[in-house]
Formats: structure tokens, sequence, C-alpha cells
């Protein structure tokens, strides 16, 4: 029953953002309040909860689900403070509360043919967050293709899901056709991530979407598909068997080429969005690492990565959305000399690379490791981990450009100091005013909470370790419902 | 296999046809009514009534949507839909259907065990190829999205025939699903209707920049082609014009700048006439006689 309060709130808020469009302030109000107490409904979500549905279906609420849905709507609430700070998005909270209703429900499902559905509904609708009054043709193709991709992904998962249930459910069927069906879910979540080479939707999406909807389309979306299709194959043993490791040399192929040339891609791209964009295909590369193992254990690795991507990718992309609006550029020739202008987001990018990338010792570097390793032999790890490292190339390249000489656009944007605003008539504009006059640094600062959550799951923070082994064959909601 | 649930299978089949062959937008929504509302009932065992009642409904209010998005412009809609015809017309889908139902009737259960009729994995089959067209090859909205919904409804066929019949949580999904995709496709419809697009999603018409400051009454190259096949008199060609005079030519100087040589010498009556025009821009003749032409042009 603990679920039902986040599911009526984000339902109900995300419902109401959209009926009341047309006033501004009316939006504001129900998402950023939607969002507080979707927070907080997350928060007492109880692992083990059943919530029964009539007709012996139920909902089971996870430990991961639970820090899932709590971070998407923490992330979520942060994101929309900063789309208050820069460029407001009506249809953001809505389409971000929408999407977390969908993944909680999706995530608490015990079937997982039900549980994609759910998903692939929810993703279609959640597409929709790109277009507004003044869309563009281009923005119009761009997000019917995003419906296309995502309905693509989603059917051939769930018909992949189809083929090998008699085989998770123990009846007795041809190992080869599980492993084909295996490596067609696989295939699912890495066109949904955008792997290479199916990374051309990204350019176009991130042309499209607002930076700030990017990681609920780039991110959330497939993280929680590849966490149903991890515990689709959970209940089984079964490597991939596709004769002669052909399907998992398949996968392994792709996760490398996702590794390398997506750190290519986000190094040669001039515009932020893109680097954001492409930093994410590239981080897919270590999920297909993680659904190329075989066995229930060895799924857990690739759980805390799924959590890891969702903290930093949030960051990352709202990152460059405040960037973006406070040096009114995108654009990277342009941004020379930022991170002299803004040491907060300086500090902020530092820390989503240490997030993402980790160090030794660090939760992050054992976990992209024990991926490598899992997935891979030989020498072949050793080119993986270089795969993984090849992001400090972008990073280092937005670095470097920040630690230029400021250019005329980044030398007139605001400073992080605040300023202090004269007292107005109530408080409520007082604090309106501060709010706008310092919308800069307030920013910055909300970017920096982003990136002290990621470093903080990173690091074993916030229960993710408990909660991914949790979510394993034992506890999974399949393994709980009966 | 009951002649009743054949019957539907052939009915759904033949409702995704219209789906993505017919060009007026009620045809279209009546396909897609037919091949989502009758999907759940090629099944065994059968849902429960609720379920298919919930299907059809589903299905019902999707269709709608959809047409309530296409009304808010009549106009451009009509258009569109003569633009956006099927791209394989339909014969070939409704041939490529008939073979994949038969290959996913025999092969229904390989590698895997089914627990449902294998109708429904042959109906599912042929819904998913005859979807495939207007995903991969569609030129509109309307149509991407139709394929979109019978692709959907494809894969839930598929697995009623190797997972069996859906319980009755995820029969709701999927009216639900039905009702996400459609309205979602509805609802661009209507965003790029209200912004003042067209649904297409093709690539755009080539720009002319070689005339932009002298706009003349042909917009296109097929208005152009048009206008030839109207007067072939003012095409006949004289001489080959330079290119670098272009923005002070008048419009049957244009039409014949953008023939070929050998298109301009096949309209020619006489070798020797074509002799004459076969000039490069270089040639002095054809440039004094471009030139004089040029200067007679009252602007």
């Amino acid at each position: 029953m603990s679920l039902l309060p986040f599911l009526v709130v984000s339902v109900a808020a995300a419902i109401a953002g959209l009926v009341v469009r047309g006033e501004p302030r009316l939006v504001i109000a129900i998402g950023v309040g939607g969002l507080v107490l979707a927070t907080i409904a997350a928060l007492v979500i109880s692992p083990g909860d059943i919530l029964k549905l009539g007709s012996g279906e139920v909902l089971v609420a996870t430990g991961y689900g639970r820090l899932f849905v709590l971070l998407g709507s923490a992330s979520g609430l942060v994101l929309c403070l900063v789309a208050l700070s820069t460029t407001w998005q009506p249809s953001l909270p809505s389409a971000l509360l929408l999407g977390l209703a969908g993944i909680a429900v999706g995530l608490a499902l015990p079937d997982p043919l039900t549980a994609m559905l759910v998903l692939l509904g929810t993703a279609a609708a959640v597409s929709l967050v790109c277009l507004d009054a003044s869309a563009t043709a281009a923005d119009v193709r761009a997000v019917i293709r995003q419906v296309r991709l995502v309905v693509l992904a989603g059917v051939l998962a769930f018909a992949a899901v189809a083929w090998a249930a008699p085989a998770l459910s123990g009846i007795g069927s041809d190992p080869a056709a599980f492993g084909l069906a295996d490596l067609a879910i696989v295939l699912a979540v890495a066109i949904r991530f955008g792997a290479i080479p199916f990374h051309r939707p990204v350019g176009q999406l991130t042309n499209t979407a607002p930076g700030l909807a990017i990681p609920l389309l780039l991110v959330w979306g497939p993280a929680a598909l590849a966490v149903v299709a991890l515990g689709a194959t959970d209940g089984s043993v079964l490597t991939l068997l596709v004769p002669d490791g052909f399907g998992q040399a398949l996968i392994v192929l792709v996760a490398a080429a996702s590794l390398f040339l997506g750190a290519v891609g986000a190094w040669l791209q001039d515009d932020l969005e893109h680097v954001v964009g492409y930093s994410i295909v590239q981080d897919a590369g270590f999920v297909l690492l993680g659904l190329a193992i075989g066995g229930p254990l060895a799924h857990q690795p690739a759980r805390l990565w799924l959590l890891i991507l969702i903290a930093a990718k949030t960051a990352f992309a709202a990152w460059a959305t405040v960037v973006q609006e406070r040096f009114r550029t995108a654009r990277l020739p342009e941004l020379h000399g930022w991170a002299r202008r803004s040491p907060l987001l300086a500090a902020g990018l530092a820390g989503i690379a240490v997030a993402t990338i980790g160090v030794p010792g660090l939760l992050a570097w054992s976990v992209r490791t024990s991926l490598v390793q899992g997935a891979t032999g030989g020498p072949l790890q050793v080119v993986l981990v270089l795969g993984g490292l090849a992001s400090l190339a972008y990073y280092g390249r937005l670095g470097l450009i920040g630690a230029g000489r400021e250019s005329l656009l980044v030398a007139a944007a605001a400073p992080d100091r605040p300023v202090a605003v004269p007292r107005a008539g109530s408080a409520i504009r007082t604090v309106r005013a501060g709010w706008w006059t310092n919308r800069a640094p307030i920013a910055a600062g909300l970017v920096l909470v982003l990136v002290l959550v990621s470093v903080l799951v990173s690091a074993g923070g916030l229960g993710g370790p408990a909660a991914a082994q949790a979510a394993g064959p034992q506890a999974s909601p399949a393994a709980l419902s009966r | 296999m009951s002649p009743f649930q054949f019957g539907a299978a052939l009915a759904l089949l033949a409702g995704g046809l219209v789906a993505i062959s017919a060009r007026d937008p009620r045809w279209i929504a009546g396909g897609l009514v037919a091949a989502l509302g009758l999907a759940s009932v090629v099944a065994d065992p059968l849902p429960s009534l609720l379920a298919v009642a919930i299907r059809g409904v589903a299905a019902l209010l999707g269709a709608y949507l959809l047409l309530l998005a296409l009304r808010i412009g009549d106009e451009r809609t009509a258009r569109v839909a003569q633009l956006a015809g099927p791209p394989l017309g339909p014969i070939t889908p409704a041939l490529a259907a008939l073979a994949a139902a038969l290959v996913g009737y025999s092969s229904s259960g390989v590698g895997s065990p089914a627990e449902g009729p294998a109708l429904a994995t042959a109906a599912g089959l042929g819904l998913a190829t005859l979807a495939v067209g207007p995903l991969l090859l569609g030129r509109d909205i309307v149509r991407i999205g139709a394929g979109v919904a019978l692709l959907a409804t494809a894969a839930e066929l598929v697995r009623g025939g190797l997972a069996g019949t859906p319980g009755p949580l995820e029969q709701a999904v999927t009216a639900g699903l039905s009702v996400a995709v459609l309205g979602s496709v509805a609802t661009i419809v209507g965003l790029a209707l209200r912004a003042g697009h067209d649904l297409s999603v093709g690539p755009n018409l080539p720009r002319e920049t070689l005339f932009e400051a002298h706009p003349l009454g042909a917009t296109s190259q097929h208005a152009a082609d048009r206008a030839l096949r109207r007067s072939p008199r003012a095409a006949r060609p004289v001489a080959t014009p330079r290119r670098d005079a272009a923005h002070q030519l008048t419009l049957e100087e244009r039409f014949r700048l953008a023939g070929t040589p050998a298109e301009g010498a096949a309209s020619v009556d006489s070798p020797a006439e074509a002799a004459r025009i076969g000039g490069t821009p270089a040639d002095d003749t054809a440039a004094e006689h471009a030139a004089a032409s040029v200067d007679s042009d009252p602007k």
C-alpha cells in the first residue's frame, strides 16, 4: 500500500499540470508542489509492501524501485528549480511526474511483459515534452521519430521476453532460441539508450528536446527498461547461448563501440547538449556490458551502474543547461573562460567527472571494473577500461576551454557572487526579486546539489549497493509476489 | 482454430491494410479500430468479455483522438493525405503480410513451446509486416503513427501466441497503451497543424536560392516542369546564357538554364539548330545572345 501515495500524487499532479497549462503560476505551483510531495511519498515507500489490484494482480514495492523513484523525484524537483532560474518549460513537471509514475509501476510489476508495456506507454507519452505551441517542423519530425523509436525498442523487448517466457518459467525450450531472445532484449536496450550504431536519434533529440528533459528521455526511461530486462532474465542461470558465444561477442562489440565512439562523438561536438547526449551514449556501453553477463548475481553491478548513470547524467544535463543560459551560448568555441567566470560550475563539472568515472576506491570505479571483468577476459578488459576512461577526453576539453581566456560572451555573463536585494513591499516580492536577481548563482548552486547527489550515489551512499543486491531474484517483484 | 477467430484475424489484417493504405483519415481511423479492437479475440482461451470491451473502447478512443486532431486543419490535412499515399501501394504489403502470416502459422512454437494459438502468431507477424512499410517509409505523421500502433498490436498478438492469453491487468495496460500511442500521435498532429506545419516528415523541398531576389511564378521544380509542358515553344532554347548573370534572366531563360544540354538538344527541331545552341556558357555567340536578351528584357 505504501506505493499508492506516490502513484496518486504523481499522476494527479501530472494531470493537473496539463489541465492548467495555460496558467504559468498554477503550473509552477502544481509542478513543484507535486514533485515535493512525490519525493516525500517516495521516501515512505516500504520495500516488500504489496498493493493488490484485484483479480490476483499485485504491485510489489522493492528497495531498488524505491531508490530509483526517490532519485528521480528529488532530481526532478531540482531540475524544475533549475528551470525556474533559467528557462521555464511548462510541460516539464508533468512529463517528469508522469514518467516517474510509469517507472514506479514498471519496477513494481512482477510480470515483466506488463511492466514493459507500462514503460512503453509512458515513454511514448513523455516524448511530447519536446513540443509546445512554438514547435518547428524539425521538432515535430524529431518527436514522431522518438515515439517510433521508443515503440520499436519496447516492442522488440516485449516480443523477446514473451519468446523466452517458457524458458524463464521452467518449461523446456531450445537454449539457442532463448539466447536469441536474450540478444533481442539487449538490442532493445541498446536502441533505447542510443548505443552505437543506434546513436543517430540522440543527436536529433538533443537538438529538439529542452536541455532539462534530456535525462528523462535519454536516461531515466531507458534505465527503467534495462532494469526490467535484467529482472526478466534474473530467474535464469542461462548465459547467452547463441552458438559459439556469438551473442555475447556481439554485445561486447556494441558496448566497446559505444565506449570509444561515444567519447569521440562527445569530444568532437561543439554544442553542449550534443556533448551531454553523446556522453550518455558512451556510458550506455557499461549498461550493455552488464547485460552481457550471465547469471542473476552478476547483474548487481549493472543495477548499481544504472543508479550512478541516472544521478550523474541528470547533473550533467542540468550543468549544460545552466552554462548555456548563463553565458547565452551552447557553443564551446564561444565559451572560453567559463570556469574562470564561474568556479561553482567548474566544481560541478569536476564532480560530475568524478561521479561518472570514479577513482580507485570509489564504488563507481569498482562497478565499472566489475562490469568489464564480468563481460570479457584477457586483454580486451584493458581495452574496455581504456574505453571507459576515454570520457576524460571530453571532460578535459570542457575544462581546458573553461580555463582559457574569457570570451566576450563569458566576460559579459553574471558572476557567481550573489547580490543583495533591497527589501520589497512583501516577503514574497522580496524573495522573488532575490531569486531573479541572483538566478545565476542559484542555478549553479542547484547544479552543485545534483552533483553532490551523484557523487554520493557513486560512492555507495543512499543505500545503493544494498538496494541493487536486494533487487536480485530473491527480492524481485516476481519472487516477492509468490 | 474456430471460424470466428479466423474471421477476426482476417478482419484485423484487413483493417491494418486499410490503415496503411487509405488516403482518407476516416478510413485510416476505421482500419485502426478494426485492427486494434479485434486483436484481443485472437486468443485461446478467449479473454473475459470485459477485457474485450476495454480493448475495443480503447481502440475507438484512440482513433477518435486521431480524427479529432486531424479535424483542426481539414484543408491542410487533405493536401498531405494526397501526398502521403502508401509508399508501396496496397498490393505489395498485402502479399507480404500474407506470406508473413503463413510463416508465423507454421513456425509458431519454434525454439520455445507456444502456449497460445498459432493463429495469433500468424496474425501478429502479418500485422507487423504491414506496419513495417509506414514505419520505415512513411512520409507523414499519421501514416507513421498508424504503423506504430499496428506494430504494438502485432507484438501483443505474437505475445498471445507464444505465452498464452494475457491476464486482465495486461489487457487493461494494452488498452492504455493503444490510447497512449494514438493519443501521442494525435497530440503531435494537433500541435503541428496549430503551429502551421504540414504533417510531412520527409526532407524539405530544395530551396531556390539562385533567384530569390526576383521571385518568379513557379516556386518549385514541379511547377516549372508543368509550365514547360504547357508552353513548349517558350521552352525552346535559343542560347545558353551565362550562369553568372543568372539573376538577370527571365523565366524562360531560367528554365533553359536549369535543363541539361542534352535536354535542350532533344527539344530542338534540327541538328543544325542543336549545334547552334549547344555552345558552352563561355561561348561568345551565346554570351552575346544572352546579353542581348537581358538588355531587351523589360524590368
